[in-house]
């Protein structure tokens, strides 16, 4: 029996047809994708302004342009306030590894019920409460600060993601997307 | 399916054939290994084909009308463990085989010699095909568990990494119907993408080993068989069912193969297989989306003459895998709450739902097979194949599209090709050498992960086997070169790193029978893997692990010397086997803790960087068998010890283990019990562990079988019961062992049906 050399070419002639139906990388290897394509938060900034109009405004920023890992952030600025004074507090979300920078604040709100602010203050006397709500519990985008007398701590800001849910106006269900603790200083 | 068998015919007679005579004879005898006396009433058979015979009183078997062709001859025969050979029938011919005494150990894996490939200082265990057909709705890891010395690293249940020697990932070698396996094998959530049900028997050779299939077999060699294609005109096939309780989990299979009506040399196969399971029960609570749904087929085609054969082989894995929403943390705070608390802090009913976080996989094969005799006794066989996988991992995100799109995927295409000659000079003489070509592309989309790469591979080798009288001896070389374009963005800046690795792997194996009841297999051998894309660009938030991971893009080669002794006793109804080994690595990759921890807006991390050193790992492995009059019972254990730079201890090493089990074989009826006690791993690195390793536990299970008759290919069913007790246990070789306790009782039913 001789090997006849069209059946190996009828072999690979019905491989390459099977060939054509593999699946395909739709990627060129030698041009990369951004590697922060999908939503990121990078950038916590705190809008404070005092209720009586006494205080300054003042601005205090976390920035962490190129998402965790890579390089570290950029600012993490100490908070300062003014003793015995009540200011509300806006907080704005961005992702700044876009261009132009993305503002996450309204996908936040568009997504209320999913999301929950939470405050820890820890040394400093302040006293913080949310005053807005989703509707059915609070949301804290925007919050009362209420400082007493001078002195240093802590607070830390925390944004909960709580989807399908599982939001019930505590801290405790879903998962983690912001916890800062930033530095308190009271001025007298 | 007969649509695509008529296609498949059209195409394939339109080839200008001769029609084969189909009346080759087999004639030989089967003979005792030992005491060389003649076995009757011994079964001669070729695989694949109903084609057999009987020996007489004499020992003599007689097989007629063989169409010429290249087979696999199965010889069973009562109290000998099968023996499987290959051979090429051109003509008339005469063959002795010789069988030696029972070795089957009690869980039923059977442990038989492939005298082409076993290599000797190493001893080839293997799971059988009937052994997977009742155990359909199964992945791979948790069959192999079923193999002394061999475990799983788990995430769930539906992830399970193979681990031989305390090795896994990129240490071990997967090769699928004889093709390397090129899977996104890094991470330890990367179950192998393979079908149990579409291949033939499972092979697993521990230790460095498979010279012939590439580098990174440091810990060992996993070879998923082709199954033999039919050769007898006609259709016929099988089907498996399966059902878990835990999970009311449902699976099947169904497997369809033929020869041409008229040109027998011509066959083919078609299989595919679908399981579905949901949320799984641990004793006290659901698993919150930690169900499982996979679609599979292959489609097998190939032509065998006397002197050649080949074959197309296709196959498509798909799978979309649940993982435990308890599992998935935004922070360190998250997971300091995971941890304090007893129950997961996500809670869930019953349900079949699979929502982020979840992955999809997608595993495409394509190989063309074949083997050609040439004159004087030279074989080749060319091998090429091409690949495709697709990992996509989905977050749960803000947005509706997190269910849509993928927070990140990874495209892996590999194209592979493998020449091997093989020349048997005699029976004491042979070798094989070959050369192998691989290039390998890897893109992602979204979120970076590890970077877009090109990679050529180049490899050569050779292996000596001699045999004597009463020792075999196997001698081998490997070269491999390795080249790496890596392409990846920074702060927008195209970076375009190239790397170059290449390095010598060797095997030295011995195997010496001192008398008929004790052998020796002495084993010792160098290995070598390139670093992993992973090991050497990660750069970022592991979202599962709340751990940053950093690579290392100067690390070098990993290297490794292997040792390996083993003994086998074998006498009346006695057997035993008993194995030390070690492996010492002069620069072992691993994950070190890195202080302080990386802050980022989620808080801040443990962080962990890519580091080399100087590790050592060794262990022992012992079976004890006793067997008679249809009682059977079995003892197996194993332990490993792994430690860096004599100093601190590795992370991720089975803890000790000792396996019992009990089986009565009653006609065609076998029930059997087992108990597995796994002890308390405490040789763990105390700073890179989140919580300590779980406590000690034992788990106990039960079976009974039926097989409707004593040949291969028939019907079966199977029930059996795991975690009988319904005990509360958490494994530390499982992700999920820091949230979630293991699966509660599961009650498995498997039926398997030839027709």
């Amino acid at each position: 029996m001789k090997t006849n050399p069209f059946k190996f070419l009828m072999m690979a002639a019905l491989s390459v047809a099977l060939l054509g139906a593999c699946k395909k990388d739709k990627n060129d290897p030698k041009d990369p994708n951004d590697p922060n394509p999908e939503e990121l938060i990078t950038t916590v900034i705190l809008h404070f302004t005092d209720t009586a109009g006494v205080a300054p405004s003042a601005t205090f920023t976390f920035s962490d342009p190129d998402g965790p890992g890579g390089n570290p952030p950029v600012l993490f600025e100490d908070i300062v306030l003014k003793a015995n004074t009540v200011y509300r507090v806006d907080i704005e979300l961005l992702d700044e590894s876009k261009n132009p920078v993305e503002d996450i604040t309204e996908e936040v709100l568009a997504e209320a019920d999913e999301h929950l602010f939470c405050f820890e203050a820890n040394g400093a006397s302040i006293t913080i409460v949310r005053t807005d709500t989703d509707g059915t519990f609070e949301l804290g985008l925007e919050s009362l600060w209420t400082v007493g007398a001078a002195g240093s701590g802590s607070v830390t800001v925390i944004l909960k993601h709580q989807p399908d849910g599982l939001k019930d106006g505590s801290c405790a269900p879903g998962e983690t997307d912001v916890e800062l603790e930033f530095q308190v200083t009271v001025q007298p | 399916m007969r649509y695509g068998y008529w296609i498949l015919a059209v195409l394939l007679s339109t080839v200008a054939v001769h029609a084969q005579n189909c009346n080759a004879v087999l004639t030989g005898k089967v003979v005792d290994f030992h005491d060389k006396s003649l076995l009757d009433h011994a079964e001669v058979f070729l695989e694949g084909s109903n084609i057999g015979a009987v020996t007489d009183s004499a020992g003599v078997f007689t097989i007629r009308n063989i169409c010429p062709g290249r087979y696999t001859v199965v010889v069973q025969h009562i109290g000998c463990e099968p023996l499987r050979k290959s051979i090429s029938i051109k003509g008339n011919m005469t063959q002795v085989f010789y069988l030696e005494h029972h070795t089957e150990i009690l869980n039923e894996v059977t442990i038989t010699v492939d005298q082409h490939r076993d290599p000797p200082g190493q001893k080839e265990e293997k799971i059988s095909i009937d052994r997977i057909q009742l155990q359909n709705g199964e992945v791979l890891g948790t069959i192999l568990e079923a193999l002394p010395g061999v475990t799983a690293f788990n995430t769930g249940n539906h992830i399970a990494k193979p681990v031989i020697q305390g090795l896994h990932s990129n240490r071990i070698l997967i090769v699928n119907h004889g093709v390397r396996q090129e899977g996104q094998q890094w991470g330890s959530e990367h179950a192998p993408e393979i079908d149990p049900n579409a291949g033939g028997e499972i092979a697993v050779i521990k230790g460095a080993s498979g010279l012939r299939y590439g580098t990174e077999a440091i810990g060992g060699v996993i070879l998923i068989e082709p199954r033999a294609l039919p050769s007898i005109p006609g259709v016929k096939g099988s089907t498996a069912v399966g059902f878990q309780s835990n999970g009311l989990q449902g699976s099947s299979s169904l497997l369809l193969e033929g020869s041409h009506p008229f040109l027998p040399q011509m066959s083919w196969r078609a299989q595919g297989s679908y399981k579905r399971g949901g949320n799984v029960r641990s004793p006290d609570y659901y698993l919150k989306n930690t169900g499982v749904e996979e679609l599979n087929f292959s489609l097998n085609a190939g032509l065998r003459y006397a002197r050649w054969s080949a074959d197309v082989y296709y196959s498509q894995f798909n799978a979309q895998v649940g993982i435990f929403a308890g599992s998935h943390l935004g922070s360190l705070t998250d997971l300091e709450n995971a941890l304090a608390s007893d129950t997961p802090l996500v809670s869930s009913g019953f349900s079949y739902t699979i929502a982020p976080p979840r992955q999809n996989v997608a595993h495409e094969l394509l190989r063309v097979n074949s083997y050609v005799d040439l004159k004087n006794d030279h074989h080749l066989h060319i091998i090429l194949a091409r690949q495709f996988n697709r990992r996509e991992e989905y977050d749960p995100r803000r947005g509706a599209d997190d269910n849509v799109r993928p927070a990140f995927a990874l495209n892996l295409t590999s194209y592979t090709a493998d020449v091997v000659w093989e020349k048997a000079w005699s029976v004491q003489w042979d070798m094989e050498a070959g050369v192998q070509y691989m290039r390998r592309t890897n893109t992602y989309d979204g979120r970076f992960f590890i970077p877009n790469y090109v990679n050529d591979g180049v490899g050569a080798f050779a292996v000596v086997n001699r045999k004597w009288n009463r020792i075999q001896a196997e001698l081998g070389a490997r070269w491999d070169s390795q080249f790496f374009d890596v392409y990846y963005l920074e702060s927008g800046e195209l970076k375009n790193p190239q790397h170059q690795y290449s390095g010598l792997s060797s095997a030295f194996g011995l195997s010496y029978e001192l008398n008929e009841n004790w052998k020796l297999r002495l084993h010792s051998g160098l290995a070598w893997r390139p670093p992993s894309m992973a090991e050497l660009y990660s750069d970022g938030l592991h979202q599962g692990a709340a751990a940053v991971e950093i690579g290392d893009s100067t690390l070098g080669e990993e290297r490794s010397l292997n040792y390996s002794l083993a003994v086998e006793y074998n006498k009346s109804h006695w057997q035993f086997t008993g194995s030390v080994y070690a492996h010492a690595f002069s620069n072992f990759i691993y994950l070190q803790p890195v202080f302080p921890p990386t802050l980022t807006i989620q808080g801040a991390f443990p962080t962990f960087a890519y580091a080399q050193d100087p590790a050592n790992l060794y262990g022992a492995e012992g079976m004890v068998q006793y067997e008679k009059s249809g009682w059977s019972s079995s003892l197996n254990a194993s332990a490993t010890r792994a430690r860096r730079s004599n100093s601190d201890f590795l992370p991720q090493i089975p803890a000790d283990r000792i396996r019992w089990q009990g089986a009565r074989q009653w006609g065609n009826w076998k029930p059997s019990i087992q108990a597995l006690w796994v002890g308390k791993q405490w040789r763990f690195p105390a700073e890179a562990d989140y919580a300590p390793p779980p406590d000690a536990y034992l788990v106990l299970g039960a079976a009974v079988e039926y097989r409707a008759d004593k040949m291969v290919k028939d019907a079966g069913i199977r029930l059996e019961a795991r975690n009988l007790s319904n005990a509360r246990y958490r494994d530390y070789m499982n992700r999920y062992r820091y949230f979630a306790d293991e699966m509660g009782i599961n009650f498995l039913l498997t039926f398997y049906v030839p027709f």
